[in-house]
Order: C-alpha cells, then structure tokens, then sequence
C-alpha cells in the first residue's frame, strides 16, 4: 500500500485548495446576479455607483444596489440600460427623481425645500454651543465670592478661629 | 426671576417635540405613515402604457383604450395579500359605465391563475414582466391604484387595497366635480 495512495491523495487536497479559494472569491453584494454586470467595466462602476445612491422604494433603507426585491432588480437593470444608451449619471437620476421624487436619492440633493435637512444638525450645533457658552459665563459670575467680609463678620471669623467654640 | 426663566427652556423644548411626535402619531391614525411616498406625478400626464395581455387572447393594455373617459389603472399581483382584500370592489366598481377599469400585472407568474380563479374586473390586463408601466408610473408597492382624468392627467393616487370608504374620500369626489 502506498504512503499518498498517489492520484486520490492528490487530488483531495486539489479538492480541498479550491474550495477554500472559492470561498475567499465570494461576492459582497448578494443581491446583484454576476449576469446583470455590464461587459464594459467603465459603464458597470458608473452602474454600481449609480446604483448605491439609489433606495429601494420597497425596502427602503437599502440602496437598489444592496436590495433584493424585484423592482430594485427592475431598476438596475435600467440603470445599465440607459448608461449604454449613452446618458451621463445626471440624466439617469433625474428620469428616477421624475418618476418616484427626490426621496429616490439616498443623498439627498441641496434645494431650498432641503437646506433646512442640511443645515439643520449645524445649526443646533451652533444653538447648544451658544447655550454651553451663556451658561458658563453665568456661571462664572455666580460664583465669584464677595472678597471682603463685613467688620461684623471679621470679628465672629476671629472668635471662631481662636477657639471660643460658638456653635453657631 | 431669570434663574426661572433659563430652566423653562428645556421644558418648552419637550413639550414642543412631544407636540411634534404627538401630531406624527395622529397623521398615523388618519392612515398617512412616514414610509409612504406620496407621489410626484399628480396633476401630471400620465405616463403611455403599452403592454401585452395577461389572458391568452386578451387585449393588449395601451392607453388608446381609455379615450376620453376615467380611467382607473390598478397595479396588483397574486403574491399581493391586500390585492385579494380589494378585488370583491373592484369587481363592483368594473359595472360602472363612467369608468374605464384597467390592470397592470406585476412580476407574476400565477397571474392567469389568480384571475380564472378570483374573476376578472378590467377591460384590459397588462402583463407587466419588466416593471417597464409600474416604474413609469413610480409605484413603490402593491396595489396602487391611479384615477386618469379624461385629458389624461393623473388626478390621485392609492397605495394600499382599495376600499369603498377610500373611493369615497378620495376618487368619487374629482369624477363628481367632472361630470355636469
């Protein structure tokens, strides 16, 4: 009998590499299916990106890149088609936007119904400083002490001082 | 007095986001939740359908049918629970003459089934494989049903099953106010 029973031994850990090069080779996007990849590599990373700054109006907190649901497959699937179309990413979006609105783009764009969304965060912010700020000043002038004690004062600080224990 | 003053402010700042949240959970109660989008293409032309039948020797969907009457294009499925829930009134409402009641059948591979079996309301069914008519139109979810005016502007919308109390709010009053 031999030692590495020859061709069985060898190809078990032929077997064994590929399995553990097929694993470390697994995708990390799971919705997409490898066949909706377009061949041009330039247009399918316009695609994906596109892709990612579209929701899933279905689930919607997933970008139509990351969603399983078949109208995110639906809209993919447009994405590509129009980029080969030849339309720029602006186009692509705004034929989005006109059918489902600006809630379609996970990033939402900067228009006058939007700028308090964006400056929102700032501008409380900038209130909870002013209002750390006032608080501090006030503060300080709270607790500055008197630095003078009155004569009546003096002498009950002296008295207590020298051991007449009044316990006052 | 001024140290009274500061220490409302918290206080006045809850009692305004619990207004807030207290009027969020209200709208609820009306049936308008956070998640449902309200739809941009109101007051706009509808988009052009142009689908192949559902039903062997059906007719194709194609927006010619609705010629100048009001049309109600409903967006369903069988795998769709709440489609079941509104088909019964949909049946009732395919008797009226002063509407046109048309079907879009998303992504379904059992719809044929699913009308044999429920019976059908529309005029026409549209076999909608691609989702080219529910994107178009900016349907987010099934059922969602459209009232098309007779110029073919979308007048309203509903996302959900629809209802005779919906139909009611919502839909009789604009056909109402168009017919003399």
């Amino acid at each position: 009998m031999k030692k590495n029973s020859g061709f069985s031994g060898f190809s078990l850990k032929a077997l064994l590499l590929l399995l553990v090069l097929m694993a470390g080779g697994v995708s990390s996007s799971l919705a997409m299916d490898p066949g909706e990849a377009l061949p041009d590599p330039v247009l399918e990373q316009r695609a994906r990106d596109i892709s990612r700054g579209l929701r899933c109006v279905m689930c919607q907190n997933q970008s139509i890149d990351d969603s399983d649901a078949p109208m995110a497959q639906d809209l993919r699937r447009i994405v590509r088609e129009r980029l080969e179309s030849g339309a720029s990413d602006a186009e692509i979006k705004e034929w989005v936007v006109k059918r489902y609105g600006d809630f379609v783009l996970l990033s939402p764009p900067v228009k006058t119904q939007t700028l308090l969304l964006w400056a929102g965060p700032l501008i409380l912010l900038a209130l909870g400083l002013l209002g750390a700020f006032i608080y501090w000043r006030k503060r300080g002038r709270e607790i500055s002490p008197p630095a003078v004690l009155t004569p009546e004062e003096q002498a009950k600080l002296e008295r207590i001082l020298s051991g007449k224990d009044q316990a006052q | 007095m001024k140290k009274q003053f500061s220490t409302l402010i918290p206080i006045v700042v809850l009692a305004i986001v619990v207004a807030f949240l207290g009027y969020r959970l209200f709208l609820v109660d009306q049936g308008q939740r956070p998640d449902m989008i309200p739809s941009v293409q109101m007051g706009k032309p509808a988009p052009p359908i142009s689908l192949p039948p559902l039903l062997e020797g059906g007719t194709p969907l194609s927006s010619d049918l609705f010629s100048g009457r009001f049309a109600l294009v409903n967006f369903f499925a069988s795998w769709c629970g709440p489609c079941a829930v509104e088909h019964p009134y949909l049946m009732q409402l395919s008797k009226r003459s002063d509407i046109v009641l048309v079907g879009v059948n998303y992504k379904d591979q059992n719809g044929r089934e699913w009308i044999t079996k429920h019976g059908n309301p529309y005029a026409a069914i549209g076999a909608d494989t691609e989702g080219v008519a529910t994107i178009d139109f900016g349907v987010y979810g099934l059922p969602e049903t459209f009232l098309i005016d007779r110029e073919g502007i979308i007048r309203t919308r509903h996302a959900g099953a629809l209802t005779k109390d919906v139909w009611a709010e919502k839909f009789e009053p604009i056909i109402r106010a168009a017919t003399p």
